[in-house]
């Protein structure tokens, strides 16, 4: 028997499915309600920008302005500029590209991956990258080193499960290792939020330049917020437009 | 360009969830890749310019959606293949059918102690029929890579499958 053809019979029995009609339906449900989710936020988002502009009505009327001392202004000032500092840092280094440190970490734990599998017994559960291997040492280091400074420690923890860290390296991370995109960020925008009753807020906007493999570039407009909990640490750190980077990177992989 | 998507979804959707499947070996997280498989499909469907069938396409982003997944997690846990609704054994003979389950799941099992190079390539070409050339499109290689990974991932495959110490010259031996 031709050896390429050996196992062609049990192959064929892997063809068959055994997923439902109730899956089956409950997914494409989901997706249509995902997809159509952006048309929905068009109303929410303007009953927001309704609320805080009342808010800032009623702010705006009830604060008495002369409240604030010379001295106390420095200091809030100080303040925010450490909390503009952080968000910067934290921008700077997300969609900053190639990081090469953070290739070569991921390189690592892609070999690491690949040798316990093959080492499995039969009939194995699973496997885990040990939490002391240095593969993942490397990684929790980078981790920390890049952001432990500028988030409170609850969501410095949340970074790595959730996915926060190097969000984008990830999307330009390829498994292809010929791939390897460009990101260059420029004109970082950090303003306190006006509103007196969110002081904890910072908006920002900054400009990426994108350059695929083939040379072509794009730019992309960034927006989010992040909450300065306490000086210079962030509790929590939102991008809520990316102007298309993610979509434009998707597409540079060929989907 | 105008697509039925429901009609794209029917179409392709038990395919690229059966990739997936015997890519991570657990229902509900096939089910999760799968719909953001389609819904990243239906999001750059005007990025699709037919350099490939719309199946080829999608596995290529479904293979790309899971790696993702894969990498993100430091934790990978595989559900084992021993539930016998996974086998269509409704035609068999009892002894034929027990023989069967065997080896079906001794072969995922050597599938998934393989190097993800030669079990993608192996799954691309036998389970969901894939042409070298739409093989070569889904991993983003070459078709010269595509036969040598392909060579080497059934040279692997028969080593997990018969047993290291079964295999000797080519020749093999069931343990």
């Amino acid at each position: 028997m031709d050896p390429s053809k050996e196992f062609d019979e049990l192959f064929q029995e892997m063809q068959h499915s055994d997923r439902s009609d109730h899956a089956r339906r409950n997914s494409w449900l989901k997706i249509q309600n995902k997809v159509s989710k952006k048309k929905r936020h068009i109303a929410p988002i303007f009953i927001s920008v309704i609320m805080v502009a009342v808010a800032c009505f009623l702010v705006f009327t009830l604060v008495n302005p002369n409240a604030n001392t010379d001295n106390k202004l420095a200091t809030e000032m100080a303040i925010e500029d450490n909390n503009k500092a952080a968000v910067t840092a934290v921008l700077k280094s997300e969609f900053t590209a190639p990081n090469e440190e953070f290739i070569l970490i991921q390189k690592n734990l892609d070999k690491k991956a690949d040798e316990i599998r093959e080492s499995l017994p039969e009939g194995s559960g699973g496997f885990e990258i040990p939490a002391d291997s240095p593969e993942w040492l490397a990684y929790e280091g980078l981790v920390e080193e890049t952001y432990k400074p500028y988030f409170m420690d609850y969501m410095y923890d949340h970074l790595i499960p959730t996915n926060i860290a190097f969000s984008y390296h990830y999307e330009l991370y390829h498994l292809d290792e010929e791939f390897q995109g460009e990101m260059k960020v420029s004109d970082i925008q950090v303003n306190k939020s006006e509103n007196e009753l969110t002081p904890k807020h910072y908006d920002f906007t900054a400009q990426v330049e994108y350059k695929n493999n083939a040379g072509e570039v794009s730019q992309h407009g960034i927006r989010g917020r992040a909450i300065l909990s306490e000086e210079g640490k962030m509790g929590d750190f939102r991008i809520r437009d990316d102007g298309g980077l993610r979509e434009k990177i998707s597409e540079a992989r060929g989907y | 360009m105008e697509v039925d998507l429901e009609q794209l979804y029917v179409d392709n959707s038990d395919k690229v969830y059966r990739f997936i499947y015997l890519l991570v070996r657990h229902k509900e997280t096939a089910e999760d890749l799968t719909q953001d498989t389609f819904y990243k499909a239906i999001k750059n469907l005007n990025h699709f310019n037919n350099q490939s069938s719309v199946l080829t396409w999608l596995l290529k982003i479904a293979r790309n959606v899971t790696y993702d997944h894969f990498r993100r997690k430091r934790i990978i846990q595989f559900f084992k293949w021993g539930n016998e609704n996974d086998i269509d054994t409704q035609n068999l003979s009892p002894e034929s059918t027990a023989e069967k389950n065997e080896d079906l799941t001794q072969l995922y099992a050597a599938l998934s102690r393989l190097k993800n190079d030669y079990r993608d390539v192996l799954i691309l070409r036998k389970v969901n029929e894939c042409s070298i050339k739409e093989t070569a499109f889904i991993l983003g290689w070459t078709e010269a890579k595509v036969k040598t990974k392909m060579s080497r991932g059934f040279e692997s495959l028969r080593k997990e499958f018969y047993g290291k110490e079964g295999f000797t010259d080519g020749s093999f031996k069931r343990v």
